[in-house]
């Protein structure tokens, strides 16, 4: 996805003098093609997160559009409140780049997890939200993530995530794209931990259950009624993300379930646990550990599935 | 490091006249806040000289307009100072009174931390300490790379100069040489809970700015005049940004308010409104 970022930003530095790109020192290996090529519409401005908001700030007064780069726990809460006043109040039009989703950075480190920062960042107002699940829709983001009144987040995985989409897909950036048609039953993932939605539906069919595999994209802002016909015909609803339990797709989406009542007869959210894994892991044996894995997502489905109680009718 | 000592008049505006508009700032500022019931008083007190420095001698532009590229830009990184700020504004003719007459009304926008994108050349909420500076770094690093001549001017307080996140941003902003930009340091030494050097001293403070490769210089900050001709020298060196540390009063211009830590806060009321009057006007 950050390739997908690369490529579609110097496309748009082709297009439009004004796009700036600043990163907090992060870029080794993918940057590289911008900072010699388009000198004009990058900086490195070190590893100093809190004032890259400000000088972004600035920046815009003299006409850049100014795309942030950085990992999504520094470009995120370690200057939270400098994105609130520089960026959310004012409704400045900039586009925050954080890599590294969930358990992306697998053994570095907690430190280096990103968790929390969807709960985070969409509980600023002004503040939208994209979570592409994979390059093709990254870039789909990208080449739209200016056309906002205000910040946008876009949250990234790390790199070389597969491709979920087929060329000729259609996109909508305010509506959810399908990645799998089904009927009973409806995965919302979001990020690159819709693979494991897909492969979960796979295992699903060969028990006769059509699974449909959404991808939110954007978290913020959401049409209910986009959701509403996103859900249609689905009863037995989960959310897949790699994200804790509070403030993520599964609060949101539980959020808009009870605000639009729309029917359903389960509702269950997989998400990453809520504490730290203060231990080394890859990004598979983290997910399994929370359960994120295609095969316990599937059997915790199934299960849910086969259980009569629980739900409502509207 | 550079002192500058009033012993000239220089410049177009006379002494009198700028010490006079200096004047009906803190009357404006009394009037707004015994209006509003409200404090911060002294935080504006102490920068009337510099807010008349800038509005009335070194600004360049049309100070009117949005589009911040073909003006010098101003940033209010104190916050807390907005209430004379705003009178700045009137008595430039930026704002209209009635907007001054509404000053923290309910529904109103002057708020006393400024509100961003309402009021002109106010692009950004202020006071959360420590934001301007980097605000006013990419400013400046915008009009470098379209080489405009214009110039950014920032006010940031002792507060500011607590945050990191203000020494981030003067690490970028001597790396990067940034010559438009001057920062101009409201030394009152007193703070929101107690006297600057017992909290968290900021000595040795010019030394600080120097090794960030800031040209310092310093200047009596109620010495209108002294405070012009200094920024009339911007900048004191080719590629370097300049700090210009302005030696203020908190409260300063009324006797009772001066260099007194209650007047962060307190609202003006009863007969304390007349003698304030009086003493601002010399009565």
């Amino acid at each position: 996805m950050r390739n997908a970022f690369v490529d579609t930003f110097m496309k748009l530095c082709k297009k439009d003098p004004s796009v700036f790109l600043l990163t907090a020192d992060l870029g080794f290996m993918a940057f590289e093609p911008v900072r010699d090529t388009f000198p004009d519409n990058f900086l490195n401005v070190g590893v100093a997160e809190a004032n890259m908001i400000g000088v972004a700030a600035g920046l815009t007064k003299c006409g850049r559009k100014v795309f942030l780069y950085s990992m999504i726990p520094f470009v995120t809460m370690r200057c939270l409140e400098q994105i609130r006043v520089c960026f959310a109040i004012p409704k400045e039009n900039v586009v925050i780049i954080g890599i590294g989703s969930g358990y992306s950075y697998g053994s570095q480190g907690s430190s280096h997890h990103a968790i929390e920062d969807i709960g985070v960042m969409s509980a600023l107002p002004n503040m939208r939200i994209l979570s592409p699940s994979d390059p093709w829709e990254a870039k789909k983001c990208f080449e739209q993530a200016l056309d906002h009144p205000g910040p946008t987040y876009v949250r990234l995985g790390k790199n070389g995530e597969p491709l979920l989409h087929k060329p000729d897909d259609s996109f909508q950036l305010d509506a959810w794209s399908l990645l799998r048609k089904g009927k009973d039953v409806a995965i919302i993932a979001t990020g690159s931990i819709a693979k494991n939605g897909l492969e979960a539906a796979e295992l699903l069919s060969k028990h006769g259950i059509s699974a449909r595999v959404i991808s939110a994209h954007i978290l913020k802002p959401i049409n209910p009624s986009m959701v509403c016909s996103m859900l249609k015909g689905c009863r037995y609803i989960f959310t897949v993300e790699q994200h804790n339990p509070w403030g993520g797709l599964g609060a949101i989406v539980s959020q808009i379930l009870t605000r639009s009542g729309i029917p359903y007869k389960k509702f269950h959210t997989f998400s990453t646990f809520d504490g730290f894994h203060n231990i080394a892991g890859d990004l598979e044996y983290l997910e399994q550990k929370d359960g994120l894995d295609a095969k316990t997502i599937a059997r915790k489905i199934l299960s849910a599935c086969a259980s009569k109680r629980g739900g409502r009718r509207c | 490091m550079k002192k500058i000592t009033n012993k000239s008049n220089s410049g177009k505006t006379s002494r009198k006249s700028l010490e006079q508009i200096a004047r009906n700032m803190r009357r404006l500022t009394i009037e707004m806040a015994a209006k509003a019931g409200t404090g911060h008083i002294a935080s504006g007190f102490s920068i009337c000289e510099i807010l008349t420095a800038l509005y009335f001698h070194a600004l360049r532009g049309d100070l009117s307009k949005q589009d911040c590229r073909k003006r010098d830009c101003f940033m209010l990184s104190k916050g807390h100072g907005a209430i004379s700020l705003y009178a700045a504004l009137y008595l430039k003719g930026l704002i209209p009174k009635a907007l001054i007459d509404s000053y923290m009304k309910n529904g109103s926008r002057m708020t006393a931390f400024p509100t961003p994108k309402y009021l002109p050349g106010i692009d950004f909420s202020s006071g959360s300490l420590g934001h301007g500076l980097s605000v006013a770094c990419g400013m400046a690093l915008g009009k470098k790379r379209d080489k405009l001549p214009s110039r950014i001017f920032t006010v940031l307080s002792e507060g500011d100069c607590q945050e990191g996140s203000t020494w981030e941003a003067a690490l970028f902003a001597g790396f990067h040489k940034l010559d438009n930009l001057t920062v101009i340091i409201d030394h009152n030494k007193l703070q929101a809970f107690g006297a600057t050097c017992d909290i968290l001293d900021l000595k040795p403070f010019e030394d600080k700015w120097n090794s960030f490769n800031f040209s310092v210089c310093e200047v009596d900050g109620h010495d209108v005049k002294a405070i012009c001709r200094v920024l009339e020298r911007q900048p004191l060196e080719t590629g370097k940004p300049s700090v210009i540390i302005a030696h203020t009063v908190k409260g300063k211009g009324v006797s009772f308010m001066e260099n007194l830590l209650e007047w962060h806060y307190l609202p003006v009321t009863g007969r304390h409104i007349d003698l304030a009057l009086k003493e601002i006007a010399g009565e």
